[in-house]
């Protein structure tokens, strides 16, 4: 053992005194290597008594350095100073070189991914099977991958040692046994397979539940097995799974085991012809107050991915699913790359108002203007994307996603080196519907009508002058499906995405467009300067694709208009929309409104149900209000986490009745 | 046709979600009228003086409907001819009008944007008010359009109006949402009209086999007693086309709009009516007539 690896072994740490173990292989091969022995001593979690084991995440275990679903590994600065400070120079090296730096576009993220295993078939034909694909393939990933399949079967006998020694269930032992390295014969020991894999991938996402258990699936009744399986995923901070567009008994069990959680976020696939039953079972969740499911357009998505994606056979499109908040993937075949960068629009709107307005003859050249900026800006984001990549490939290789997504054995190439069936990139655009309102003021009070020279404006902005801001909130906006600003947003929209189809990512692969802005929508708005479209300086962007608050003065059919003519059948990476809707409303027409906006083009829903006094009570008295869920950009969360700005923002979401 | 507003995503006005078009204009005076700004026909202009910042940018009315005295600004309302100029110009949205004038395609544009949520919701369009038979030709036309592009047509009626108007609406109408405001001796004194053309137009829509839904508003010390829901119970076993009785508790949302106006509320009462003061009668109103009853 070198030095370096001496001195982690002495600080109980295993997954950097492996890595250091074998200091001069190959970086797939040390972190596999790492993974696995980290994994051989890991010590098995506290046995609550239930049907699931392992639970927890292995951060529980106070280790400095984890490995992590989407940096592959993770140090704990401050975990490895309380052990020995002298081991974290040693970490430098391989820290900082494979740390990103963020930007202005950032927005929710940068080279960040969720993704998710192929867990319905670790389940169908076990970790076994895999083993014999490994050594048939006989590639440069053979070594590390069998060493890694070593340390999860040590890690499994431990498991099953620890429950037999501490009144685990018969029943639990006996799946263990089995799964994940045999195929599971029955729909519990597929479940225990699904949450052995989801705890050693990290506690990201479970899939497409109802498909993908089906096959395992013999008419049990299995409501309180998914439900205890969702409060782990709960308890975890676990993202996504996904139920439909072929509905099944399992899809009714999804939506009778989710009702109140707040994780997973299921996310169901809608078909125009989707049985009543399914809207009566998502109706009665959403109406417990929690925010589950979010409704999906299933012919929507279908349309921009075939779009998007012409290559891609239906038989993989079908594999759809969201990852993180509700980011595209495909289950258990693709790398997301789901938060790899964002496009900040206010920032650049507000950069070429500062220095442009004033040249600018015609509205025109000012619109052209801010797409020039925009492109560059784009391009150096995208660049930056690229060389993140690039590093990712050389420094962070994902050893247990290559073992579980498919086609990285088959190919023999790492899965951040490519070796998913499909790498996309996906790219958040943040406050598209602040900037369309923007150039509809700026053209009407601007250039249009000359209320105001290009110096008067902006120098009423930067005032924040009472005067102007009431002509902006005058101006014609997004939200209230007026047929012009509408046609605006939909041009202006379609001709952001479109320059995404100019570039490529570093696997050849596509960037897609999303706007996902959850509770980015406050940070990515706190250095942004007022804007037309009636912003205080510092003040929160839109929440994704939804029109400002207080703007969607015409009701819920009116604001979904508008909210659909974005140009969303260029959006395969997921708009998502934020909805609050009073019991009331939601019980009569849940259907119709889903419904509605997704004939017109609306691709999801993501749906709130709880009354705006609930949510003051939550701020006054915090602690009588520890379950309230609500939507964030595409996520369910805690209402009590979000900070004091979201909270208000969120309480001013106008609530349809 | 003079409307005062155009209500999209309605679910309290008919089947599914509708969207509503309310006509300006009404030939009754109900005491309890919760849409004041709805009984004349012409445009109005209504104020909110808490907004108002005395800045005098609704000096461009061409008619000069704003004055400024000591007393502070006020609207000669009387004057307006319904430009909106004042309106647009007031940066601090303290006027508001109340009526514009409208078009049949203009309102089908408007109507048809909600199509796809009346098709999945079995909504449609209501003509409310006001009183769209006031506007008869207008209401005519438009609901001739509305069933021409295959949407279900509603319309709310106080039943003041010729009985020929009624049976030449009815067949474009699926369904007359038809108000009894209280026991005929009564109608005169509270609505300023006399019952008999009502109740007449009533019996012949029914005859003529126009499906009705009886919308009744409950107002305490007007209606809110046993003879007015004896009356209801009579008169919804006359009918044969009978679908639904709609019990419509009092609320004062309108008196805000009266003082906005400058127009004196005739009925003051501040209070909302609790349903649970009329579930009894509710429920014998149901028991007698075997007729759906709802509250709300």
């Amino acid at each position: 053992m070198n030095l370096k690896a001496e001195k982690f072994a002495k600080a109980d740490e295993p997954y950097a005194r492996a890595y250091f173990e074998y200091e001069g292989e190959d970086m797939f091969t040390r972190h596999a290597h790492a993974y696995s022995s980290m994994l051989k001593e890991f010590p098995p979690p506290a046995y609550d008594g239930g049907d699931f084991y392992p639970c927890g995440t292995l951060t529980d275990k106070l280790y400095g350095v984890i490995p992590n679903y989407n940096c592959i590994y993770f140090v704990f600065e401050d975990r490895i100073r309380a052990k020995d400070p002298s081991l974290l120079p040693l970490l430098q090296d391989e820290y900082t070189q494979s740390t990103y730096g963020n930007t202005v576009h950032s927005v929710a993220g940068f080279s960040y991914s969720h993704s998710l295993p192929h867990y319905g078939r670790v389940a169908a034909e076990g970790l076994d099977s895999y083993r014999v694909r490994i050594e048939k393939r006989n590639g440069k990933l053979k070594r590390g991958l069998l060493d890694l399949l070593d340390g999860i079967e040590a890690y499994r006998a431990h498991c099953v040692e620890y429950l037999e020694k501490n009144g685990g269930k018969k029943q639990l032992i006996d799946a263990l046994k089995q799964v994940p390295f045999q195929p599971a014969r029955n729909i519990y020991e597929a479940l225990v397979c699904w949450n052995f894999i989801y705890h050693l991938d990290g506690c990201d996402n479970v899939g497409r539940l109802d498909q993908d258990l089906m096959p395992f699936y013999k008419g049990e009744d299995i409501e309180a097995l998914l439900r205890e399986f969702f409060q782990i995923i709960d308890k975890t901070e676990g993202y996504s799974a996904s139920i439909g567009p072929e509905y099944n008994e399992i899809t009714l069990y999804v939506l009778k085991a989710i009702k109140g959680l707040r994780r997973p976020q299921i996310e169901l696939r809608v078909t125009e012809d989707m049985p009543d039953v399914y809207w009566e079972a998502a109706r009665d969740s959403l109406m417990q107050g929690g925010t589950n499911p979010s409704l999906y357009n299933e012919e929507g998505y279908m349309k921009a991915f075939h779009k998007a994606f012409p290559e891609i056979p239906d038989s993989d499109l079908l594999r759809f699913c969201g990852v993180g908040c509700t980011e595209s993937s495909l289950a258990g075949i693709s790398r997301s790359g789901s938060l790899d960068a964002g496009i900040h629009l206010p920032y650049i709107f507000t950069e070429c108002m500062k220095e442009d307005l004033q040249n600018c003859k015609t509205f025109s050249e000012f619109y052209q203007k801010f797409f020039a900026r925009y492109r560059k800006e784009l391009q150096e984001t995208l660049d930056a994307v690229y060389k993140s990549y690039e590093v990712r490939e050389r420094l962070r290789p994902s050893p247990f996603r290559s073992l579980v997504i498919d086609d990285c054995i088959d190919r023999d190439t790492d899965f951040n080196a490519g070796g998913a069936r499909y790498s996309w990139s996906v790219i958040n655009f943040a406050g598209i519907v602040n900037v369309v309102d923007d150039m509809l003021a700026v053209k009407e009070l601007v250039f249009d009508k000359k209320e105001y020279t290009a110096d008067q404006f902006k120098d009423g902005l930067e005032r924040e002058d009472a005067r102007l801001f009431d002509a902006c909130k005058k101006c014609a906006h997004c939200g209230v499906n007026d047929a012009k600003s509408d046609e605006f947003a939909h041009n202006m929209s379609k001709e952001l995405f479109a320059e995404l189809k100019k570039y490529k990512n570093y696997f050849g692969g596509k960037y897609i467009a999303a706007s996902i802005q959850f509770s980015t929508c406050a940070t990515a708005g706190a250095f942004i300067p007022a804007t037309p479209d009636g912003r205080h300086y510092g003040m929160p962007l839109a929440d994704s694709i939804a029109a400002i608050h207080g703007n969607d003065t015409k009701g819920i059919t009116a604001m979904l208009n508008s909210a659909a003519a974005i140009a969303q059948e260029d959006m395969p990476g997921t708009p998502v929309l934020n909805v609050r809707m009073s019991k009331d409303f939601l019980e009569k027409n849940l259907k119709a409104v889903t419904l509605g906006y997704f004939a017109q083009g609306g691709m999801q829903m993501q749906i709130s149900c709880l009354s705006k006094e609930d949510m003051l009570d939550a701020m006054e008295h915090p602690e009588n209000h520890g379950n309230l869920v609500v939507k964030v950009g595409g996520y369910s969360e805690y209402f009590i986490r979000l900070s004091r700005e979201l909270q208000r923002q969120i309480i001013q979401r106008t609530e349809y009745v | 046709m003079i409307l005062f507003d155009l209500k999209r995503a309605s679910v309290n006005d008919g089947t599914g979600m509708r969207t509503v078009v309310f006509f300006k204009g009404c030939p009754l005076k109900c005491e309890w009228c919760h849409n004041p700004e709805s009984q004349i026909v012409r445009p109005q202009i209504g104020f909110l003086q808490e907004l108002c910042i005395q800045c005098r940018s609704c000096e461009i009315c061409p008619v000069s409907c704003h004055e400024f005295t000591e007393n502070g600004h006020t609207v000669c309302d009387d004057r307006c001819n319904g430009c909106g100029a004042c309106v647009k110009a007031c940066p601090k949205s303290a006027l508001i009008l109340y009526g514009y004038e409208a078009t049949v395609e203009s309102v089908m544009q408007e109507i048809e944007k909600d199509a796809p949520y009346f098709r999945y919701s079995g909504g449609g369009v209501t003509f409310s008010g006001g009183e769209p038979m006031a506007q008869f030709p207008q209401a005519l036309a438009l609901a001739q359009a509305v069933k021409s592009a295959g949407i279900s047509l509603y319309i709310e009626t106080c039943g003041f109006g010729k009985k020929q108007d009624f049976l030449d609406i009815a067949k474009f109408t699926d369904c007359f949402l038809f108000d009894i405001k209280t026991v005929p001796s009564l109608y005169e004194r509270y609505t300023g009209v006399r019952p008999e053309k009502i109740f007449e137009n009533l019996m012949s829509l029914d005859g003529a086999g126009a499906k009705i839904v009886l919308r009744c508003p409950i107002i305490p010390k007007v209606n809110l007693n046993e003879e007015h829901f004896e009356f209801l119970a009579k008169l919804s076993k006359k009918l044969k086309n009978l679908q639904k009785i709609d019990l419509l508790p009092y609320h004062p949302t309108g008196l805000d709009k009266y003082r906005r106006l400058g127009m004196v509320a005739e009925y003051k009462n501040a209070s909302f009516l609790e349903k649970t003061e009329f579930t009894d009668f509710a429920k014998i109103l149901k028991e007698q007539t075997g007729i759906s009853v709802s509250i709300g």
